[in-house]
């Protein structure tokens, strides 16, 4: 044993005198782990914008009123907002197909004049998108439904407007001749039932407040659905306490599980290197002379590579903490690093024998690594993935590794569904160790 | 010390050792010469069960397999290839290595300092091996062999590549391991290497042991007779003023001959009264040895 840990001091302190293998080993998973949290940009603070154009083409009160209405929603900023509308529509264009703007929305001639009327059939508001921002395209077409439910309360709120949408609605009541005549009936007295109230209740609410602007004074709140976002990962931490409850949840609870695993795969890689390095440098070949079993050379091996990875997701666990993550279960995590560290050298050391060069293993280290990570969800989250590359991410250890982590931060896994994903690690591992060791005695006899 | 049974090795095609049998004793210097690529390395990693032989054995004292434990504990090895920590220190490679034989404590560091001191590096020992000299990195690998005092020390070229400086100084390190009573294995393609250090040799090529024995033997074996080569005074030499035993070609001033007691003979003809210039003794050595059981030169 005393020599297993002599040998993992020797590869540590060899660590630590190669300035490029550290930085890639601790550096690079934190710029990685800052990077991906200020991609993923989901804390509340930070809210994701679109920017577009919005081309005017009518000009009334209601398509003024639906473009502010869309700014008001805080999702959308607006490029053009002061621009002439001469040229505009080919200049907005232009910056889409160029990927400067998300979308240029277009409100033709003739959208007042139906706009907010919820029996007529509206004008279209045409929509050019870039093709490349899928992921945004619902995004702004729930937006545009919300900005389009605004104006039914704009029109009812102008008494002209107000009388020209309950008259039209009689009149289309009155067209339709497929009702029966009771019905038609029936429905006008509705709407004059409807038109009279919504009159004395905005009488009743200007003269309990007179000096407030006529926009606010309408009393009827038209909201089609009322949408409100649970925090599903912080439902079992409630007893924690409020001000443990308030401060967790940043973007870097999402991004960091990635960042380390950035860390851990260049920490594999560079151990399996080290490895045929020693073979190539002769030093392997001492080691073989010396009194040792070649178990006892790969444990010494392997328990620096462990040692590395589980102080690799540690600094990055300090790091994120100091940024405001917050791992839910620490004891859940512990387990978590245990497991990627084990999995990890266990394909450390099945690297380690695939080349018999370093420039060999180093290829192979860090291509099957970018793999792993690009199919696990190292790269890009899995669920922009199409299906059959999710079923291929249950192949990838990254993709149990990142499941391990973001269980114990903030997904909020019990030990039982911890179970899954470390033991498919801890299983990763041990057919690494297997192969690793099992090639290695065959090709050094 | 150790005995070699018709070691055979093959790596595809190409049969690196072939049938080798050697037997080695204690305390003694035993060399493995012979060109690059002879299969001096191979047979050297055959005896320390680094390498499985296809076919026969090595047994050391007491019937020891070298694959086991305690029989490494005795070997020391110094490969051909530099095998170093290069970022690391001197010391702290040999604090690793006699860790690694199970050295500790006030025992490790008499030996480290008793190997640095041996091989001069008692003063470069804490700065990285990366700022070593070829020569000092050649003694610091042989230091790495030693600093855990095994009774064994097997050396595959230690001196290639080094400055005579550095050559001169490791030779001497040998001697003292020498004067210490190490059995020492010593692969070389020097021929003056393994002259001045073994006290037996076994000549290798195409991985076969084509004589065995000490120096001397080995050169009155297989190297021929002296040749002597004479510059006259004056000339021609009568051939009746010629003592009548030497079998002597003359061309112009120039006498030569080949014989097994070249001072004896010179006696002769200064008490014949020839007047001499020059003389020019070649006595036979292990390159004639190689060149006559080969047909090559050591260093083709």
């Amino acid at each position: 044993m005393v020599r297993i840990l002599v040998i993992a001091g020797k590869d540590l302190q060899l660590l630590l005198r190669d300035p490029l293998g550290l930085f890639f080993i601790l550096a690079f998973p934190a710029i990685m782990g800052i990077i991906f949290g200020a991609i993923t940009g989901s804390s509340q603070t930070d809210q994701a914008i679109l920017e577009i154009a919005v081309i005017d083409e009518d000009q009334s009160r209601l398509s003024t009123r639906f473009t502010s209405a869309l700014v008001e929603t805080g999702s959308i900023r607006i490029w053009n907002r002061d621009a002439t509308l001469e040229n505009e529509r080919q200049a907005s264009l232009d910056r889409v197909r160029r990927g400067r703007l998300t979308a240029v929305v277009i409100l033709p001639r003739g959208f007042g004049e139906t706009a907010g009327m919820p029996w007529a059939s509206p004008v279209p508001i045409e929509v050019a998108i870039d093709p490349s921002r899928t992921a945004e395209r619902g995004m702004l077409q729930g937006l545009l439904v919300e900005a389009a439910g605004s104006l039914v309360t704009a029109r009812l709120e102008d008494p002209a407007s107000r009388r020209a949408l309950f008259a039209s609605g009689r009149r289309e009541i009155e067209r339709n001749q497929k009702l029966p005549t009771v019905t038609r009936g029936l429905l006008v007295r509705l709407l004059d039932l409807l038109e009279r109230e919504i009159e004395g209740e905005l009488e009743r609410a200007s003269s309990s407040n007179p000096t407030a602007p006529s926009k606010s004074t309408f009393p009827v709140d038209l909201e089609l659905a009322r949408i409100e976002f649970v925090p599903i990962d912080r439902q079992g931490d409630r007893g924690l306490g409020a001000n443990w409850h308030d401060k967790v949840r940043s973007r870097w609870d999402l991004s960091f599980p990635q960042g380390m695993l950035w860390g851990v795969l260049s920490c594999s890689a560079g151990f399996a290197i080290s490895l045929v390095r020693e073979q190539e440098q002769g030093t392997f070949l001492r080691l073989q002379v010396a009194p040792l079993s070649r178990f006892q050379i790969l444990a010494g091996k392997a328990a620096a590579c462990f040692v590395t990875v589980l102080f690799v997701i540690l600094a990055m666990v300090l790091l994120g903490y100091a940024l405001g993550m917050r791992p839910i279960s620490p004891l859940l995590l512990a387990l978590a690093a245990f497991s990627i560290a084990w999995s990890f050298v266990g394909i450390m050391l099945a690297m380690s024998v695939t080349g018999r060069t370093a420039e060999s293993v180093n290829g192979a280290a860090w291509g099957s690594g970018v793999l792993m990570a690009m199919f696990g969800g190292g790269m890009v989250p899995l669920v922009f993935m199409p299906n059959f590359m999710q079923t291929l991410s249950l192949f990838s250890p990254v993709r149990w590794a990142v499941e391990a982590l973001e269980g114990a931060i903030w997904r909020n896994y019990s030990v039982v569904e911890m179970l899954r994903p470390c033991g498919v690690l801890m299983g990763i591992g041990a057919i690494g160790f297997s192969v690793g060791i099992l090639v290695l005695k065959r090709r050094t006899g | 010390m150790i005995r070699v049974d018709g070691l055979h090795k093959r790596f595809g095609q190409t049969v690196a050792v072939d049938d080798v049998s050697l037997q080695i004793e204690t305390g003694e210097t035993f060399g493995l010469l012979g060109p690059n690529g002879a299969g001096k390395s191979t047979t050297l990693q055959l005896m320390m069960g680094i390498l499985t032989p296809d076919r026969g054995s090595v047994t050391f004292a007491e019937d020891r397999n070298p694959r086991e434990l305690t029989t490494r504990h005795n070997l020391g090895f110094a490969p051909q290839q530099l095998s170093l920590y290069e970022t690391l220190t001197g010391w702290e490679n040999l604090r690793f290595f006699s860790r690694m034989y199970g050295l500790c404590g006030q025992q490790q560091q008499r030996q480290m300092n008793w190997a640095l001191e041996m091989t001069g590096l008692l003063d470069r020992a804490q700065d990285p091996v990366k700022t070593y000299s070829g020569g000092m990195k050649r003694r610091l690998n042989l230091a790495l062999a030693v600093v855990h005092d095994p009774p064994l020390i097997l050396l595959d070229e230690p001196t290639v590549g080094v400055d005579p400086q550095s050559r001169h100084h490791l030779f001497e390190n040998i001697e003292q391991l020498q004067e210490k009573g190490r059995t020492i294995v010593y692969t070389t393609h020097y021929m003056d290497a393994a002259q001045r250090l073994c006290d037996r040799i076994a000549i290798i090529d195409q991985g076969r042991v084509l004589a065995l024995d000490t120096v001397d033997a080995l050169v009155a074996k297989y190297a021929g007779r002296s040749q002597i080569s004479v510059d006259l005074d004056e000339t021609p030499v009568p051939r009746t003023v010629l003592p009548e035993r030497l079998a002597v070609e003359q061309c112009g001033r120039s006498l030569q001959w080949e014989t097994e007691t070249p001072l004896a003979e010179l006696e002769l003809l200064s008490a014949a009264g020839i007047s001499v210039r020059s003389v020019e003794i070649t006595r036979p050595n292990l390159e004639t040895v190689f060149l006559n059981l080969t047909g090559r030169k050591l260093r083709d």
